[in-house]
């Protein structure tokens, strides 16, 4: 099984920095097998980092609850789309808490993404804690296909 | 152990030994007062002037002995075997019955006194007046001379009757087998009358392999892969005792046949009394038939066998030689020659005494600032359970991740936190105009009319004070 190439890592870096344009160029350049496995082994891990540096040591379902919710009410996309239920029971589960084996690849994937992309915008990371939270993002992806 | 091996080999050696017809009859039975038929009290006068006889050392020439040169010391086991092989012709079944009724009745210990002198007498460099002895001896069993085919009858009988195979064996540890058990007391474990004082020889050397069997065995020496040379001076030093019986090359000549009967008795051989040993032989000629007879089954426990009247008194070695192991009986300095190789035998005994299941000590302490460190942040585990259900493969990964950052820039957004009211351009208010207004000029009219209203009086008042005074 192929690791967590460098393209993936350049694709999110970019998406997560707020740069939509190089993310979207990218993200056509990657490999789409490879996307299936190694791309959402980086999202997963990326996503688990960052759950964890925000609710790692003060984790309580109010604050979850109210993350989820303000991730909500960023849009009206969101609001109509994002699972609250989903959001949440995933956020819980990178706590120790719950499962998430009932729920679909694609809603898991979606509801990753868009929860990770909360979470590094309220962290208002600098391009340097960006490139670590990277790092540590492509360790674990690459763990996670182990 | 010898004996379960005399067992495996079958009878059929006894019974080709009589079943040889070149071979003379048995001899008739004990007819006493017949003519030419020896009674038993003949054969006890006969033993007995054999023993004065004996006390008084003889010539060499006097013993007719057979041609065949000098068996070596560590080939008498084989001797057994290998006369049974070589001189078939000489197993007289006259004889084998001679044997038979000889070891039978009292009569016969002038014959067992002739075959337990017969080995020094053989194995003797020197000749120590065991020729005179025999001659009584064969005087004792028919008056007449011993011929080489008479030394072979003794042993041949002997082992005939105890069914031990003739048949010579390789390296001899079965025939050395043969040459203890043919010893007809040691055998039999017949008391021998305490009156005969060969009988009292041949149950001292009961445990021995009956030397006195080898010595008529004229058969050439074996040969022999081993060193007879360093056998010869271990045995040497070990069977010094048993020189009052012989000399000192015939206790030698003793050891070395001993050396290859190493598996021959592993029972103990039923002890005559003590009573009717000699006094010199029962330390002496003891312990070295021990030894003998609780040979180890290999070579390297051979030689320790031989070295253990070395270490330990004959006396001693003889009493507790029977029931233990090797290795306790060797005593190094009053410590077994076990303790003093393997020190930790006994611990390793102990340890086995242990029974209750071994328990970590260190189970009840607490856990190591590492351990907690780890327990604390559970990621791991938690990373694990995202492993097992939190990492999906997808095949349209690059469509679903798609949608998902489509959605994800939303979440970019901050949301509003108070009112704003957005301008196109700012805006500076310029300082506000003041004017006299109606009625701040009527509370300044009225001001000042009160002003010059007082002033009139005060004039009008002085210009009337000077009129007045004026």
């Amino acid at each position: 099984m192929m690791p967590v190439t460098d393209d993936q890592v350049a694709a999110l870096r970019a998406y997560l920095a707020g740069d939509f344009d190089t993310h979207k160029q990218l993200h056509r350049q990657l490999d789409p097998v490879a996307a299936g496995t190694g791309y959402t082994a980086l999202i997963a891990g990326a996503f688990f980092e960052a759950v964890d540096r925000r609710f790692g040591k003060n984790d309580t379902n109010a604050d979850v609850v109210e993350f989820v919710a303000s991730v909500r009410t960023r849009s009206e996309r969101l609001a109509d789309e994002l699972d609250a239920q989903i959001a949440e029971r995933l956020i819980r589960h990178s706590l120790g808490s719950g499962s998430i084996a009932d729920l679909e690849d694609a809603a898991v994937i979606r509801t990753q993404i868009i929860l990770l992309a909360g979470l590094i915008s309220d962290e208002k990371l600098d391009n340097a804690e960006l490139d670590q939270f990277m790092t540590t993002a492509r360790q674990l992806g690459d763990q996670l296909m182990r | 152990m010898g004996i379960d091996r005399a067992g495996d080999v079958p009878d059929a050696n006894v019974e080709t030994v009589e079943d040889k017809p070149d071979r003379p009859p048995p001899p008739p039975p004990d007819k006493p007062g017949t003519d030419g038929y020896p009674s038993r009290a003949d054969s006890r006068s006969g033993a007995a002037a054999a023993n004065e006889t004996s006390a008084q050392p003889t010539d060499k020439t006097q013993i007719q002995k057979p041609e065949a040169p000098q068996p070596s010391r560590d080939t008498s086991g084989e001797q057994a075997s290998t006369v049974a092989e070589n001189k078939p012709g000489t197993f007289a079944s006259s004889e084998l019955s001679e044997g038979e009724s000889s070891s039978k009745d009292d009569g016969v210990a002038g014959e067992r006194k002739d075959t337990g002198h017969a080995q020094t007498d053989t194995y003797g460099t020197s000749d120590t007046g065991q020729a005179s002895k025999e001659a009584g001896d064969l005087g004792g069993s028919g008056g007449r001379e011993q011929t080489p085919d008479d030394w072979t009858t003794s042993q041949d009988s002997s082992t005939a009757k105890m069914g031990k195979p003739s048949t010579p064996t390789d390296a001899g540890e079965q025939g050395q087998n043969e040459g203890i058990r043919t010893t007809p007391s040691a055998e039999n474990g017949e008391p021998v009358s305490a009156d005969a004082p060969s009988g009292q020889d041949t149950t001292a050397t009961a445990d021995r392999p009956s030397p006195g069997l080898e010595e008529n065995i004229p058969v050439p020496p074996a040969p022999r892969d081993r060193s007879d040379v360093h056998r010869k001076d271990d045995a040497d030093a070990a069977y010094e005792g048993i020189t009052p019986v012989g000399d000192a090359s015939a206790a030698t000549t003793l050891t070395g046949s001993a050396e290859d009967q190493p598996q021959t008795i592993d029972k103990p051989q039923p002890d005559p009394p003590d009573a009717a040993r000699p006094v010199a032989e029962v330390g002496a000629a003891e312990e070295p038939a021990t030894t003998l007879t609780e040979s180890a089954e290999t070579p390297g426990q051979r030689l320790d066998d031989q070295t253990e009247p070395r270490n330990e008194g004959n006396a001693e070695g003889a009493d507790t030689a029977e029931g233990r192991p090797l290795g306790e009986r060797l005593v190094v300095d009053g410590k077994p020659v076990r303790d003093r190789i393997d020190p930790l035998a006994a611990a390793d005994v102990d340890a086995e005494l242990v029974t209750e299941p071994w328990t970590d000590p260190t189970a009840d302490l607490p856990p190591t600032g590492k351990e907690l460190s780890d327990m604390d942040s559970d990621k791991l585990s938690r990373f694990e359970r995202l492993r097992r259900e939190g990492y999906r493969k997808i095949d349209d990964g690059l469509d679903v991740t798609e949608k998902g950052f489509d959605l994800g820039v939303g979440a970019f957004a901050r949301p509003p936190t108070h009112a704003e009211t957005r301008t196109a351009q700012p805006e500076v208010v310029e300082a506000p105009h003041h004017a006299v207004t109606a009625g701040e000029a009527a509370s300044g009219l009225l001001a000042a009319g009160i002003v010059i209203g007082e002033l009139v009086r005060w004039g009008h008042g002085k210009l009337t004070e000077k009129k007045e005074r004026s």
